[in-house]
């Protein structure tokens, strides 16, 4: 048996009073009379006869007895025949966390995780490790209560995503090898939905948090642009995306502004859990522009770290673009003639800034040999070339020809679920796209990463985005099929095509702000798949030993309170 | 312990009827009980011969009536000097004499053996009066004991009878529970008729005082009750910080101080109020005696509740 706080073992001294009060009790005189027929209007308490009332009193005693040594047994909180535990508790601090105030995903954890380290059994060590953008272990290993509280006391929401794989990953790190060893996560499941278990090396338990439903708006992104057809060299197009959690329809009011004037005011109307784009024209040649959304319909806004975000104008001129196509037109459908899919890859080109997109086929080879190292190659269809040019490409929707990814495999999905997951989210290609809730029919995954390169998005079990190479040989790779998936319908498509565009090129047409993944904004909450769902060591509260000790010892006292209680009352 | 409380608990339930050997009265009290009879309301029906005149007619000595002889009429009733001077036969009628049937019955549990003399030797004194007083006049007595078990000692008649009954009333022994109800049934038994069923108890029955009583009277028993209390239940001292013991049931109660005495008091008035209310609804004499009592007072005062009269049987 462990004992958590042995110094309350002291008062068992209690028992020596109790017990003295009882002799000293009993010891009163006893008259033998004819009857006690009239002397029982003067009783204060009756028994059947001797012997009984001092089996009466036995039992008291020993209850009395009983119920002092379990509550003092119960302050010392002990743990019987288990062995010493070594929990990390993962604790979510991404930004949805912390929606809802005082009932907060967060908050709640906060609470329940203060009342398991205060219920700590002896023996046990624990650890708090805050999952944000990056994990952080605010409390290593520790028997200390005190630094438990502490780290408790610190969780604080961020105003970003979690990276929960990275935190399970530190999490289990800090348990291996301990007796023991188990990971707890504690999050509202809204920014993933993947297999944790698989990043543990120990047992893992997920505590989830579901997010209450409530009325939350927010910027899921914001972008500026170089339009092809500008004017003056100081215009850009301000694009913006606002999603709502609410289920009923949301009115907001988008401000934006610049140095503190205002550049323009617009109201959008969402759907129930919705979004709605907006585009601007705006002067700002070399300036910050901040965005801020703001209720018009008197309803709440939950969460305000998404109500907010601010971009830099850094736009200069993008290098020309390649655009292969492949099946390539038919010959009596001219060069200009384009499939769906590359009609869609081009028209992100240009929202991109790119100003000059020059189609290419197997039917115009002769034009291969004009492609230059600065420029551009995009690919779009099931079959690349069959050789590589000596310029950055970016491969949409290729499986065949000369991909730089080994082993891909095309997933079809009729039902057009989502299994989409960003597992690099903060990868400059990432920045501001948002594929959750994209549905994909099609799309193209790999499970052999290249050397060199870096799996983006996962794809039901595979990689579907990718990048590698540096320079001229620098790549992305697009798994998903234009037209196989509402993602072009997305402000999410241009600006994952122009993050590509710059990452290629090296230089950036377009300035990309920095807002909360879209599912944060939507509160969308899902409990985490393939964990394992045994609780840990004396997590079910109300079987604690302590606890279990401290009923018994009410049951006895309250027991013993009510029989002397009812003998008063029958005299 | 205080002084009520050593008086009663000092004889304690070993307080037998029997007193040591003491007789039950002194020469000056059978000479008083000599010129007393036990006072009746009816009379049953009965084979023996008494002195008690019974409002039928029958073979007693005493003239009530005449009548013309009817064929049939005993020869020997046919009174001759009045055909010696009328010339007609008319016979002498008699009132019919039978014996009072008396059955006693005595408390001997547990909690008569309180008290100095105890209250089962009062009791079996004023039961052994009773029974001189009634085969002095040829009734008839039967007793039953109530304790644990209803013993019962045959109806018998006549002053050869007495010496028996006292014999059996002195070796009563106080010893657990009684059940008058039952002793009320063995004493009708015993009697062999309607009677006088004297019930001498202390009354203190957590069932009921007169339980005992009231099924005597449902057999149509004339009922008298003689309650035998000892001076420390009438008036005791405060008891103090004490818990009690029932002499009888073992019950232990823890009294509240202070208020006991009081709380006793009242109870005991209470108690005493509704006994008093059962016998007058019974019809029966309540004679109310003190395990001290000397004998001539009890006698007395029997005689002022109606339970005893001066002069013989009629």
């Amino acid at each position: 048996m462990n004992l958590a706080a042995p110094a309350f073992l002291a008062a068992l001294g209690l028992l020596l009073p109790v017990a003295a009060a009882f002799l000293v009790k009993q010891r009163r005189r006893i008259v033998r009379v004819p009857s006690t027929l009239l002397w029982r209007q003067a009783a204060l308490a009756r028994s059947k006869n001797r012997r009984l009332r001092d089996l009466h009193k036995l039992l008291a005693l020993a209850a009395c007895l009983l119920g002092v040594a379990a509550l003092a047994l119960a302050a010392a909180r002990p743990s019987f025949g288990r062995a010493p535990a070594s929990l990390v508790f993962v604790v979510d601090v991404s930004a949805s966390m912390d929606a809802g105030g005082r009932t907060s995903p967060l908050a709640r954890a906060r609470a329940e995780l203060s009342k398991f380290v205060a219920r700590r059994p002896g023996g046990h060590r624990y650890a708090v490790v805050a999952a944000g953008a990056a994990p952080l272990a605010l409390a290593g290993l520790t028997d200390s209560d005190d630094a438990l509280a502490g780290a408790v006391a610190g969780l604080r929401a961020e105003r970003g995503t979690a990276d929960l794989g990275a935190a399970v990953r530190l999490a289990s790190a800090l348990v291996a090898g301990e007796p023991g060893g188990r990971v707890v996560v504690f999050t509202d499941g809204v920014e993933r939905a993947g297999d944790l278990a698989s990043e543990s090396t120990v047992p893992l338990t997920q505590r989830h948090l579901a997010t209450p439903a409530l009325d939350n708006v927010g910027l899921v992104s914001l972008s500026l642009h170089t339009p092809r057809d500008s004017a003056g060299a100081g215009e850009r197009d301000l694009r913006a995306s606002v999603a709502t959690s609410s289920a009923r329809e949301r009115r907001v009011r988008v401000v934006v502004s610049s140095g503190g004037a205002e550049l323009a005011r617009r109201v959008l109307t969402l759907r129930p859990q919705g979004e709605s784009d907006l585009s601007l024209r705006v002067e700002a040649a070399g300036a910050e522009l901040r965005a801020r959304v703001e209720p018009d319909d008197g309803l709440p806004d939950v969460l305000a770290g998404d109500d907010e975000a601010s971009v830099t104008d850094e736009a200069v001129e993008l290098p020309r673009a390649w655009l292969f196509q492949h099946p390539p037109p038919a010959p009596d459908e001219g060069d200009k003639a384009e499939s769906p899919d590359a009609f869609f890859v081009r028209k992100a080109l240009e929202a991109a800034g790119v100003r000059d997109v020059q189609a290419l086929s197997y039917r115009s080879g002769a034009r291969w040999a004009e492609i230059r190292p600065n420029d551009l190659v995009v690919t779009v269809g099931n079959l690349a070339p069959y050789r590589r040019f000596s310029a950055p490409t970016l491969f949409v929707g290729a499986s065949a020809g000369q991909v730089p990814v080994p082993g891909l495999a095309s997933i079809d999905r009729e039902s057009g679920r989502t299994r989409l997951r960003s597992v690099e989210s903060g990868d400059p290609l990432l920045e501001g796209v948002s594929l959750d809730e994209v549905t994909v029919e099609q799309a193209y995954a790999t499970k052999t990463v290249p050397e060199g390169a870096k799996a983006l998005v996962e794809f039901e079990g595979g990689a579907a985005v990718l990048r590698g190479g540096v320079g001229p040989d620098a790549w992305v790779y697009l798994g998903l099929v234009p037209t196989k998936s509402d993602v072009v319908l997305r402000v999410a498509f241009p600006v994952l095509v122009a993050n590509a565009v710059s990452l290629l090129s090296g230089v950036r047409s377009h300035a990309v702000a920095e807002t909360l993944p879209r599912s944060e904004v939507l509160l969308q909450s899902a409990p985490l798949a393939a964990v394992q769902p045994e609780p840990p060591p004396g997590w079910v509260p109300g079987f604690r030993p302590s606890t279990l000790l401290a009923m018994v010892a009410v049951a006895l006292l309250g027991a013993e309170g009510l029989a002397h209680r009812k003998g008063r009352a029958q005299a | 312990m205080s002084a009520a409380a050593e008086a009663t608990a000092a004889p304690g339930p070993e307080g037998a009827a029997g007193g040591g050997g003491e007789p039950f009265w002194t020469p000056d009290d059978m000479a008083a009980l000599g010129r007393l009879s036990v006072l009746a309301r009816k009379l049953a029906p009965s084979l023996w011969r008494g002195r008690r005149r019974a409002r039928r007619v029958g073979g007693g000595s005493e003239l009530v009536d005449t009548r013309p002889y009817a064929l049939g009429d005993d020869p020997r009733q046919i009174a001759w000097h009045v055909y010696a001077r009328l010339e007609k036969l008319v016979v002498r009628v008699r009132a019919d004499e039978m014996p009072l049937r008396v059955a006693l019955v005595v408390d001997a549990s547990a909690s008569m053996g309180f008290g100095r003399p105890s209250k089962l030797r009062q009791a079996a004194r004023v039961a052994a009066g009773l029974a001189a007083v009634a085969l002095a006049a040829d009734d008839r007595v039967a007793a039953v004991v109530a304790g644990p078990e209803a013993g019962a000692l045959a109806t018998s008649g006549g002053r050869a009878a007495l010496p028996k009954l006292l014999a059996w009333l002195g070796a009563l022994r106080p010893e657990g529970r009684a059940d008058l109800a039952r002793a009320a049934a063995a004493a009708s038994a015993a009697a062999r008729g309607r009677a006088l069923c004297v019930f001498v108890s202390d009354f203190l029955c957590p069932e009921g005082a007169l339980l005992g009583p009231r099924a005597a009277r449902a057999r149509g028993h004339d009922v008298a009750l003689v309650q035998v209390l000892d001076a420390s239940e009438l008036d005791p001292d405060d008891p103090g910080d004490v818990d009690l013991e029932d002499g009888e049931t073992g019950e232990l109660i823890t009294l509240r101080a202070g208020a006991a005495l009081a709380a006793y008091r009242a109870a005991l008035a209470e108690h005493q109020a509704a006994l008093e209310a059962g016998a007058a609804e019974l019809g029966a004499p309540l004679l109310a005696v003190r395990a001290d009592e000397p004998f001539e007072e009890v006698v007395g005062r029997a005689m002022r509740r109606g339970l005893l009269r001066a002069g013989g049987a009629r």
